[in-house]
């Protein structure tokens, strides 16, 4: 539908559902938004792009009302508005679908429905749930009002929170990192989802960082940099390759493969491996593989399919009902104990809940691996001038910025508190490096960046366990891969002529 | 770039405890003028009851080394994240345990008796805090609910072992017989309450802060308390720490307990000797913000209060009890100033730094 953008662009303001002029927000001396337009047309989905901290969760925060902007105005269908609260966006008919699902986990969809209507009364409902049967359905947004909350898969889960925002009214959804969370097949549900939402009238903004989804869903893009709005681009003009210049503010290459290797020796093998103690995710049932030097072995699949079972196993966290994992330090022996889990590297999955210690600074999540090997400390004492040097090193090694080796970890950016949990876990060549969702939540430039580390260790002949939900990362990155599914692995699949088809159906179990 | 570190947060902590502090001592203030007393007799008569004397003023001193002990037990426990409210107790099991084998060992040299007593002392804190610790670990019962009932039930030991098998049948009291004299610490000062213990005591809370702040020992409990779940994948067992850091806080409640008999005013193990010690301990660690430099101040604030708050009655013809709502006041305002610190801490780090902020754009 980019036919008709072109020509009413001189008064935007009318055209536009909401429109939002000069907005400027300061959090102390960081500009979070500095002089920012932003104009949503009827019917349109606009993805808003750019890095951490380039400004576009606060712009979304203040176009629902959760962030008041210094300076600026926000129009919604050419009126000026002041919106205060939530409760102001609602009412002027914005609707917010946020990262984290403001559900309550416990409650039927239709009772966490009723939760956002005020001056509910319970006896209303059984009709509130009738309504809301017929109301889903109209906008193909299918979803059972009396299944709890907690036994939907996530995507289903996203659906209630768009249902709830649609039902109080809403006519302009906004969306941050919808994406963020869905399987592949979840996100083909929610491009469709967004299609009829558009055919029914109502008007989308969202926040992404996977320039290729954008592109796919959206009428136009907006990208912001550090604050300041970069351009907004017809989605139909527009290639991932100039959204991440306009992004980043150079030229960057993510999706390029592998250079061919050759693998040498095993590093780590797993035999007939089980588990049967998992208490969040699916038990392993007979995963064998090996990886070896100078590769990068993948494991593809759904969250919840086994994944972090695996991601404890390989680094020695649970223990096996069948099977063995052995490490090989060379050839022929294998280390016994302790020593084996020094050799291995981990970037977790959640860098806040695994990988660091948010409240504690730099400096001590760089030295959580080392401390307590020399020069770090010497006879239980630490060393604090050897301890400054080295997480100095570190940080012009693997270019890590913060205002000084004390800054809380909180106080990085996202981006930088990776490198810093990246740092700390290769800087001394590990002999495999576990790395589960290594990028998850990172942008472009972040990401660019972990997987030049994932390469250049694996050319150096370092072994990489994999583990990811990102098919692109998985084929961009790794010389073999398995799809895990309830646990079980597929059998093993080389990226080069890999049919997309067939691993999307082993992802979701309906193996061809 | 340079790195380095930012000095002015460290302070913020010494400010809002300062300003928190003169808060609640003006709301005293306030209370104690709209209830018709004179102000300056009323701080005359506490300062008058605390150190009017060489004799007060060692006692003031003397009840520094309960408090500062039980504080530092506190807080190397709260450096893992455990939170030992049983300190109360430990110091009970501390005291009885150096009280036994100060009356019924019988030593052929006098320092090492001495010695032995303190050692029970240390022992019986830690094995009582074992307790509470070994249901954690085992069963993950909280040690906040254990450790309160634990000091419960050592005050019932205690006022049922000083009535049976330890009570000095002679006197027909609820008290057991007085510590032999090898058993006990010398006096510092003939005629105060103030022993060489002290030395001692001091010598070791400097020791504690030492290994807190620069041994690796000190490192994992921070980690630990940190992030336990990073720690169990950096081979740093929570489980483990959360253990050893129980242990040595009742360890340290436990010789203050020891001192409370060797080293007290009364020789002998009666009912509660241990007299709140390990709650006035929790509450000067909160007013110094779990930090030992800053437990002096903090101790010595609650010291005076103590000592000078006894004389209040006859000195001022103000109630005693005014001191239980000084302290009272002062553990609200300090409970305040930690929360709103927390709160601006947040909204402060609301948003990440961005990786260049007037940086130019190289590199990444």
């Amino acid at each position: 539908m980019p036919g008709h953008q072109d020509d009413i662009s001189s008064e935007p303001a009318k055209s536009a559902v909401l429109h939002a002029e000069g907005i400027a927000k300061a959090y102390g001396s960081l500009l979070a938004c500095s002089d920012v337009d932003f104009d949503l047309r009827a019917g349109e989905v606009h993805a808003l792009l750019g890095e951490n901290g380039a400004g576009k969760s606060t712009l979304m925060k203040i176009l629902c009302g959760l962030v008041r902007p210094d300076r600026g105005t926000v129009s919604v269908h050419g009126q000026p508005m002041r919106l205060r609260s939530p409760r102001d966006a609602k009412a002027a008919g914005i609707g917010m679908v946020s990262q984290h699902f403001e559900l309550v986990d416990n409650l039927t969809v239709c009772e966490n429905v009723a939760l956002g209507i005020p001056w509910w009364r319970p006896s209303r409902l059984s009709r509130l749930a009738s309504e809301l049967a017929d109301f889903s359905s109209q906008h193909s947004l299918e979803v059972s009002p009396h299944a709890t909350v907690r036994d939907l898969p996530i995507g289903l889960q996203q659906r209630v929170e768009i249902v709830k925002a649609l039902f109080g009214g809403a006519e302009i959804l906004i969306m941050d990192e919808p994406t963020a969370v869905l399987s592949p097949v979840e996100w083909t549900g929610l491009q469709q989802v967004i299609r009829s939402l558009v055919d029914d009238g109502k008007s989308i903004v969202f926040t992404d960082h996977k320039l290729h989804e954008a592109l796919a869903v959206a009428d136009r893009c907006t990208v912001l940099r550090r604050g300041r709005k970069i351009g907004t681009v017809d989605a139909s003009d527009a290639d991932e390759k100039t959204l991440a210049r306009m992004m980043v503010g150079r030229d960057v290459s993510l999706l390029s493969r592998n250079t061919p290797n050759t693998p040498g020796d095993p590093v780590l093998e797993l035999r007939s491996v089980s588990t049967a103690s998992a208490a969040h995710d699916a038990n392993l049932d007979d995963v064998s593989f090996s990886v070896h030097r100078g590769e990068v072995f993948g494991v593809a699949g759904v969250e919840g399919n086994g994944q972090s079972t695996l991601a404890d196993v390989l680094t020695g966290l649970v223990v096996l009902t069948e099977g063995e994992v052995l490490h090989y330090a060379s050839p022929e022996t294998s280390i016994p104990g302790d020593e084996k889990r020094s050799a291995t590297g981990l970037i977790p999955a959640d860098r806040h809940a695994v990988g660091s210690a948010v409240d504690r600074s730099l400096r001590d999540n760089l030295m959580y691996r080392d401390f307590a090997t020399a020069p770090l400390s010497k006879r239980g004492w630490l060393q604090f001038g050897a301890i400054d040097q080295h997480c100095t090193k570190l940080c012009e090694q693997f270019d890590i910025r913060a205002p000084g080796l004390h800054a809380a970890f909180s106080d990085l950016s996202g981006g930088n508190q990776q490198k810093a949990v990246i740092a700390r876990e290769m800087h001394n060549n590990p002999e495999l490096l576990v790395a589960v969702h290594p990028t998850r939540g990172l942008d472009v430039g972040a990401i660019e960046f972990v997987y030049e580390v994932i390469r250049t260790f694996r050319g150096a002949g370092g072994a990489v366990a994999l583990i990811s939900e990102e098919l692109d990362e998985i084929l961009a990155l790794s010389d073999r891969f398995v799809v895990l599914f309830k646990g079980r692995p597929s059998e093993v699949i080389r990226p080069d002529g890999a049919n997309l088809t067939d691993i999307g159906l082993k992802m979701t179990g309906a193996s061809a | 770039m340079s790195w380095q570190p930012t000095r002015s947060a460290a302070f913020r902590p010494v400010l809002a405890s300062g300003v928190a502090l003169c808060l609640a001592l003006l709301i005293s203030a306030i209370i104690l003028v709209f209830n018709d007393h004179d102000l300056g007799t009323v701080v005359n008569a506490v300062f008058q009851g605390a150190y009017g004397g060489t004799r007060p003023a060692a006692s003031t001193l003397s009840k520094l080394i309960p408090i500062m002990l039980c504080a530092t037990g506190w807080i190397v426990a709260f450096r893992v994240r455990r939170i030992n409210i049983g300190l109360e107790g430990q110091i009970i099991a501390g005291g009885l345990a150096a009280g036994w084998v100060g009356i019924n060992v019988e030593m052929p040299w006098g320092p090492a008796h001495l010695l032995v007593a303190v050692a029970a002392g240390l022992v019986g804190g830690a094995l009582y805090a074992g307790i509470a610790a070994w249901m954690w670990a085992r069963a993950g019962a909280s040690e906040i609910l254990t450790t309160l009932m634990l000091n419960l039930i050592a005050i019932q030991v205690l006022a049922w072992v000083i009535r049976g098998p330890m009570q000095d049948k002679g006197s027909g009291f609820a008290r057991s017989e007085s510590v032999r004299d090898a058993a006990q610490w010398p006096e510092m000062f003939a005629g105060t309450a103030l022993h060489w213990d002290v030395v001692g005591v001091v010598a070791l809370i400097g020791l504690t802060w030492l290994v807190l702040a620069r041994t690796t020992l000190g490192f994992r409990f921070d980690m630990v308390g940190a992030n336990p779940e990073m720690s169990r994948h950096m081979d740093v067992s929570p489980t483990r720490f959360g253990v050893l850091a129980l242990l040595i806080s009742g360890a340290l409640a436990g010789l203050a307990g020891s001192s409370r008999i060797l080293a007290g005013e009364v020789t002998t193990v009666s009912d509660n000797f241990s007299a709140n010690y390990g709650y006035d301990g929790i509450v000067v660690a909160l007013l110094a913000r779990n930090s030992i430099p800053g437990l002096l101040p903090a101790a010595l604030l609650i010291a005076t209060l103590r000592q000078g708050g006894g004389a209040l009655q006859s000195r001022a013809g103000v109630s005693s009890e005014i001191v239980l709502v000084v302290q009272g006041l002062i553990i609200l305002a300090v409970a305040a100033s930690v929360l709103l610190e927390h709160r601006w801490g947040r909204q402060r780090s609301a948003v990440p730094v961005p990786e260049a902020v007037g940086q130019p754009a190289g590199g990444l």
